[in-house]
């Protein structure tokens, strides 16, 4: 009970304290610093934490990692290219890269094209509010929730029983059999990939219809003036100017779909040839003991996602330009 | 527990207990297990007995078969089907898989082969662990609701259709910490479960039975050690555990347990010609995670046997050494 | 205070202009009779998809556990239906989800205060400060958006190890901080950017320092981005699986927080879905009074994030 309080304190009035004692005392220190040299060290004592921080968790262990990928298990001896050779060679694995392909197609084009539609359609009714707030709480619920929420959505009994799962119950109302939705490859990745789709969807839906509404309404008026039809004017209008935003968010999902790992660890844990590759990074390094393997997979993982990242530093580029 | 006695670390302790009294008191199977190199090195103290098969009294009526043939030629009338297996347990799933595999190597193959399996030295893909897997899976073939049912139901549910009316299988094979789950899952009474141990196959393993247990050793040769080991294979203390329920005592002249599905687990576990560990438990943890999977596999597509097999060698080959 | 705070000039998406309202709802209205019925109807379906995994889990969490395992959510509706609270009472008393209610409070307020604190300092130095490799700094954090968390966790876990804190409140607190950062620099340094230059520098002719202009200007002007961000932090945290599992699931299971549990719950609790179901409504609670409460800096925090990975 001790202990608790004690944390409890730290966590109230300890963390906020350190964090303003730090710019309060190095401003005090600051002021005895010759005047020339203030201005230059000012810059460097308000980003060192952030400095600190970025370097102790990100850039060194991403070095190190990269480092480790060419180790045995006991990071000890040098094994060269063997653990990525292991990757690219085991059956698992492989399931696990040609799954990731899957999830990169369906979710970005379910999330996306799914948030696109409802952003279009919500945009035309008075209860577009409460429809955006259904269709966005998922968001707010952690993947593990939503794998649990999910499972009873799954859920199979076999024919004749009463079915406790509800896809199973409507599909039993019309006389067929349940479906395992969880067991038959390739149904059950593409099972959980919706349950993805269900969380990411009202993200993708918020952030287009925010462009959605960007978008001048005398320019669309004009269009539907002169006897465009409203799908004319999606395709010669909306969808043209929408398109740095979908090229905005599809590469979100892009890199959501190559990072998916709560939703396949909580419903299947790669069991069915369900496996991703950030599911199988977490099951070398704990439960077979192989951080070499596991640093390879993690390195597999950022070499996909590096392309994704350079188009972005890109983008952040030209938009930085136009400033 | 026995590297360390080979080791030297733990003492041995035939001139601490009594030996012929605890020899006399203590179920063959469990002195035996606790014996390295002729010395008794560990005693037990508490044990599970698992194998065992439940039943709904209501629908299986007569004797327990003697032999698995036996039992497997069993009519499932008035059920289905003769199992009912739920292998589905979230990231664990495939576990009670695993048991009935040991069961099998076991009864068919002996304490040699299982030992030599447990140890990673006995190939997955060789005759003793395959023969184990095909009746593995000619139980699943009897199994209700099919391949699908037995991969989706959770264990927790998996013997809820003994209790239905009709009932939708006549069999369940698991642990005896099974009946809390009847009672709150499949809505069973006291008195609607019952059931036997899982036969024997080949004659010359008679009783072998698996389980769990707790052992205690002595590493430090002090007088205080010497007494509490002295005293924790006396029934006196053993009839601590037994009567907090759940437990079965190593020590057979205990037997006053709070309920029969306890006593009569003692029986089997007095009785055991053989008593070993779960070998999953004791397996590394990847070749375990392996195991659980290679069971799901398995039961979901039975042609794949000897690729699953074969990729279990592989992942033996890695798992074990340092 | 700014009451209707306009949304921050953020980079990565176009200009959103929100258009005037009687416009657009003439431009909604139009159309025959039946497309607009049309509209509603797949609006309806829609929203009822969406609304229904979530609906079911909350009927199936307060009803007695012979129903749940035999029978559909939906059969509840039925006004013979039996409901309980025993299934909340049960894991909070026996699967201990009070002690990790706290457990997650205490992980993720220092995980959002810290990151938003260095955050904002870091953004200050990067919006009104000039020094030399400012702009490849910058684009240096944007990079480091999307590292995969994956590829820092086993240096990171020795590190925790060599320290002797493994399986602490800290290391989660200092890894949150370390993944939360990024992001954090990349949405604060976009808002205090764009604040008006003039006031930083009449501040300056009066002799303010750099400090007392962050403390008494840029923090409190920025308070739309803070709170976004803090909601969105929080958010995050509160709902995170993987990196309090990798630091503290191994090690210490008194620190575990709500994700974790009710994740070991899912493998362990052996068909007892309707605790399952409670303890999942217990994790959701939080975030959705939030989420509720305070939708409309969670949408603009989410809108500046959409080059977040």
């Amino acid at each position: 009970m001790d202990s608790r309080l004690i944390t409890a304190l730290i966590v109230v009035i300890g963390v906020p304290g350190v964090l303003l004692g730090y710019i309060v005392l190095s401003e005090r220190l600051l002021a005895f610093a010759p005047d020339r040299m203030r201005g230059r060290l000012r810059p460097w004592v308000w980003l060192a934490p952030a400095i600190a921080f970025l370097g102790v968790f990100l850039v060194y262990p991403t070095l190190n990692t990269i480092v480790l990928s060419f180790f045995d298990k006991f990071s000890k001896k040098f094994v060269g290219f063997d653990n990525y050779v292991y990757f690219l060679t085991t059956n698992d694995t492989l399931t696990a890269l040609r799954n990731n392909a899957i999830w990169l197609v369906l979710l970005t084009f379910f999330a996306v094209g799914g948030g696109m539609i409802i952003a279009i359609l919500v945009d035309r009714v008075r209860y577009e509010s409460i429809a955006k707030s259904i269709i966005f709480v998922p968001l707010a619920i952690s993947f593990v929730g939503a794998g649990v929420i999910w499972k009873f959505m799954f859920d199979y009994r076999p024919p004749g029983q009463p079915q406790t799962g509800t896809l199973n119950g409507i599909v039993t109302t019309t006389g067929a059999d349940p479906v395992p939705w969880l067991i038959n490859a390739p149904m059950n990745t593409i099972a959980l990939i919706i349950v993805a789709a269900w969380i990411w969807t009202g993200f993708c839906m918020v952030i287009l219809s925010g462009a959605l509404k960007g978008i001048s309404a005398e320019l669309l008026e004009a269009a539907r003036v002169d006897g465009a039809n409203e799908l004319q004017v999606f395709r010669g209008i909306t969808f043209p100017l929408l398109l740095p935003t979908i090229a905005v968010v599809a590469t979100t999902m892009i890199i959501t779909s190559l990072k998916a790992f709560d939703i396949v660890y909580v419903m299947t844990n790669g069991a069915y040839d369900t496996e991703v590759i950030a599911n199988r990074m977490i099951k070398e390094l704990f439960t077979y003991g192989q951080p070499g393997r596991a640093s390879a997979t993690a390195v597999l993982l950022l070499l996909l996602i590096i392309p994704v990242m350079a188009i972005n530093i890109r983008r952040f580029r030209a938009q930085e330009a136009i400033r | 527990m026995t590297e360390w006695a080979k080791a030297g670390a733990l003492k041995p302790l035939d001139d601490v207990l009594d030996v012929a009294t605890y020899k006399a008191d203590t179920a063959p199977a469990l002195v035996q297990l606790g014996t390295v190199d002729g010395k008794i090195s560990g005693v037990f103290i508490k044990a599970a007995v698992k194998g065992l098969i439940w039943y709904n009294p209501a629908n299986f009526k007569g004797e327990a078969p003697a032999t698995w043939d036996a039992l497997e030629a069993t009519s499932p009338a008035p059920a289905k089907n003769l199992w009912c297996i739920g292998l589905e347990s979230g990231a664990a799933s495939g576990w009670p898989g695993t048991d009935w595999i040991e069961d099998f190597v076991l009864r068919q193959s002996g304490p040699d082969v299982y030992d030599a399996w447990v140890a990673g030295t006995q190939k997955w893909t060789s005759p003793e662990i395959k023969s184990a897997f095909e009746a593995f899976g000619k139980v699943v073939g009897q199994a209700y609701g099919g391949s699908n049912a037995v991969l989706t139901t959770n264990f927790g549910d998996g013997g809820n259709q003994l209790f239905t009316n009709p009932p939708g299988c006549l069999l369940h094979h698991q642990a005896s910490f099974i009946t809390d789950f009847f009672k709150k899952q499949g809505g069973a009474k006291d008195g609607q479960f019952d059931f036997f141990r899982m036969p024997d196959i080949n004659p010359s393993f008679a009783g072998a039975t698996t389980g769990a247990g707790d052992l205690f050793g002595m590493f430090n040769d002090t007088p205080q050690a010497r007494a509490l080991m002295a005293y924790l294979v006396t029934a006196d203390a053993q009839k601590i555990w037994v009567e907090r329920g759940g437990a079965l005592s190593a020590n057979t002249k205990v037997t006053d347990y709070p309920d029969a599905v306890s006593k009569r687990s003692a029986d089997i576990l007095a009785n055991a010609g053989v008593f070993r560990f779960d070998a999953s438990d004791l397996m590394p943890t990847a070749m375990n995670d392996a195991f659980w999977k290679a069971i799901l596999d398995y039961v979901n597509d039975p042609n794949k046997l000897d690729s699953i097999l074969s990729n279990l060698d592989t992942v033996q080959a890695s798992a074990y050494g340092g | 205070m700014s009451f209707t705070p306009q949304p921050p000039p953020l980079v990565g998406l176009p200009a959103q202009n929100v258009r005037s309202g009687p416009l657009r709802l003439a431009a909604g209205r139009r159309g025959p009779r039946w497309s607009r019925l049309a509209l509603h109807a797949i609006l309806a379906i829609l929203m009822l998809i969406w609304l229904l995994p979530t609906l079911g889990m909350l009927v199936n969490s307060f009803r007695p556990a012979a129903d749940v395992s035999r029978t559909g959510w939906w059969t509840a509706l039925s006004p013979t239906a039996q409901f309980t609270v025993e299934n909340y009472a049960h894991v909070l008393a026996q699967n201990g989800l009070g002690q990790a209610f706290i457990n997650s409070l205490f992980i993720t307020i220092p995980a959002t205060i810290i990151p938003i604190a260095v955050a904002s300092f870091a953004a200050y130095a990067f919006s009104w400060m000039t020094f030399p490799g400012r702009d490849v700094l910058f684009i240096i954090v944007v990079g480091l958006l999307v590292i995969p968390l994956q590829t820092t966790f086993v240096p990171i876990l020795r590190l925790f190890k060599d320290l002797g804190i493994a399986g602490q409140f800290l290391t989660v607190w200092l890894a949150h901080t370390g993944y939360g950062l990024p992001f954090a620099i990349f949405l604060l340094r976009n808002y205090m950017g764009g604040l008006p230059r003039e006031v930083f520098e009449s501040a300056a002719i009066d002799g303010a320092s750099p400090a007392t202009a962050f403390f008494r200007l840029a923090l409190p002007m920025s308070v739309p981005a803070i709170a976004a961000l803090v909601i969105f932090q929080f958010l995050f945290i509160w709902n995170d699986f993987l990196v309090a599992f990798v630091y503290l699931g191994a090690s210490s299971p008194q620190n575990l927080p709500l994700t974790v549990l009710v994740a070991n719950l899912s493998n362990s609790l052996g068909g007892e879905w309707q605790y399952l179901m409670a303890a999942a409504f217990i994790t959701m609670a939080l975030p959705l009074i939030v989420f509720f409460g305070l939708q409309r800096y969670f949408v603009r925090g989410i809108t500046g994030g959409a080059v977040k990975g």
